[in-house]
């Protein structure tokens, strides 16, 4: 008989007790190693999952952040860039201004230095001609001078237009007919007889004349009334000689000027090509 | 050649009280000893983490193949059925493989052990199918497609419960005794390849013990599954005839 049932029996029990012994040395151990390992896998690839999709949105937001920065980097260096070039163009300009101003000045301060002096010597010359003149005239006076001197007077009296003779009759008679004559000179019986001749003739006969004499004139006579005058003197043509000189004068002074402002844009344009150049 | 030359069994080597015990009992205690002291010592310190040892490696694979064999087969979760068809599986692997120790007798070539195990597939296949399908509808499964078909039914459970042991018992014992043959014949070398050749056959003949054990389980457990798998399918064909 090949099969012995006590065997048979044996084998039986033997298995079911290595049946029992491997399933708790065994398999259930190893399941579970299996199943936390598997676990662990499982969690450890979520985390991965979850740390690479944060990494992912945190790159982003850093790439974010970064355009940003870049961007106002350079928005600022534009920025100051052009506060940079607006502040040079402005300190040029100033520069510029702070020049032509201190030329101007110093222009004007030349102009002026010469304007007196050229007064200073306008005056001078026509002080000097003056006195000069006057000098003269009275070193030459004499009575026939004199004479001539209360011609010219009479002469200008009666070339007088008809309004102005009646304006000053009237303000004669207003001032009671007295008119004070002044001359340079003391005038003779003939030459104040004629003068009162003709100026009753012209003004009223109610005239009085009364004469005085005053040195200053030169050579000359001043008629006075109530505030007004009727003149001819030497001093008036001495006047207008002067008159005429610093006229000259300064003619020529506004000339000078001119020809220096020229001058001047020329090398204000000379400078300004240069500035540009460095620019 | 006799009996004992056939037969483990038949070599005793004492008596424990009343039984004898015989070369088959001693070397079956052996292997179960070889078993359960190795599982112990690589299970003693067990890694979760990303390094574990080959040791623990090597039994993870195993028992990782086998749960996936079991899941393929069955179409159920496997751990109820680990302990048992791993059991099969690795004893009857480890006992013919130690066929090639000078000495060693494997106890899978004694008819009794394939019996015995035999009868311990028998036994399961009907706690299984109970536990799975409840008494009433396990013993049902005997009357289908027709109650005449019940005679035949149990014939076939018993026969192949026969030819599992037969099958086993045969290419083991075969396995030993054409090494003991053909040593007598030709005795160099040309035994090594028939050894390796028995190497190849042992794990195959426990690839096969465990198999259809596993199939012998599914067919009895796998109705009650199937129905219910045929139910969801009826509901969904109605809820899409509905929805269309």
């Amino acid at each position: 008989m090949l099969i012995n049932w006590f065997t048979v029996i044996a084998q039986i029990i033997n298995f079911l007790i290595l049946m029992v012994l491997l399933k708790i040395f065994l398999y259930d151990k190893i399941v579970k190693a299996i199943d936390e390992r598997e676990k662990k896998i499982a969690d450890r690839m979520e985390d991965a999952e979850r740390k690479n999709q944060e990494a992912e949105e945190r790159g982003k937001s850093l790439q974010e952040e970064k355009r940003r920065l870049e961007d106002k980097r350079k928005d600022m260096l534009e920025e100051a860039e052009h506060e940079a070039d607006e502040r040079r163009k402005k300190l040029i300009k100033d520069a510029r201004e702070e020049v032509d101003h201190r030329q101007g000045e110093w222009r004007e301060a030349l102009r002026r230095e010469k304007k007196s002096f050229l007064d200073n010597l306008r005056r001078m010359i026509a002080e000097r001609t003056f006195s000069l003149a006057g000098r003269v005239l009275q070193d030459l006076a004499d009575a026939e001078l004199q004479e001539r001197v209360a011609d010219v007077f009479i002469k200008r009296i009666k070339g007088m237009e008809e309004d102005e003779k009646k304006q000053a009759a009237k303000a004669i008679r207003e001032s009671g007919g007295r008119i004070v004559l002044q001359s340079s000179f003391d005038m003779d019986e003939t030459g104040k007889r004629k003068i009162t001749a003709a100026l009753r003739e012209e003004l009223g006969d109610e005239v009085e004349v009364e004469y005085e004499t005053d040195p200053e004139l030169l050579l000359g006579v001043n008629l006075k009334f109530r505030g007004r005058k009727i003149a001819w003197s030497l001093e008036y043509y001495l006047e207008d000689i002067m008159e005429q000189a610093s006229q000259l004068l300064e003619e020529q002074a506004r000339k000078e000027p001119d020809k220096q402002s020229v001058q001047a844009k020329e090398r204000q344009s000379e400078q300004q090509e240069q500035t540009s150049d460095s620019v | 050649m006799n009996l004992q030359n056939i037969s483990p069994d038949e070599v005793i080597y004492f008596h424990l009280g009343p039984f004898p015990i015989s070369a088959t009992i001693v070397y079956t205690w052996g292997v179960m000893l070889l078993l359960v002291l190795f599982s112990c010592m690589v299970t003693r310190n067990l890694a979760t983490g990303n390094r574990i040892p080959r040791w623990q490696n090597l039994l993870e694979i195993i028992v990782q193949v086998m749960r996936d064999q079991i899941r393929e087969i069955s179409h159920q979760d496997p751990g109820i059925y680990l302990a048992f068809i791993g059991t099969l599986f690795i004893f009857i692997a480890v006992s013919n493989m130690l066929s090639v120790v000078p000495g060693f007798i494997p106890p899978t070539a004694s008819l009794s052990t394939t019996a015995g195990l035999a009868v311990c597939v028998f036994v399961a296949v009907f706690i299984y199918g109970i536990i799975q399908q409840g008494i009433l509808g396990y013993f049902r499964q005997y009357l289908k497609p027709t109650p005449f078909m019940l005679p035949f039914n149990v014939i076939g459970e018993f026969s192949r419960t026969l030819a599992l042991a037969v099958r086993l018992f045969g290419n083991m014992m075969s396995g030993a005794k054409i090494a003991a043959i053909l040593l007598a014949v030709i005795p160099l070398i040309f035994p090594v390849i028939m050894q390796a050749l028995g190497l190849l056959t042992g794990l195959i003949q426990a690839y096969i013990f465990a198999i259809l054990a596993m199939v012998y389980i599914a067919s009895a457990t796998r109705t009650h599954h199937e129905k219910a798998m045929e139910l969801e399918n009826k509901e969904q064909a109605k809820k899409g005839e509905v929805h269309g």
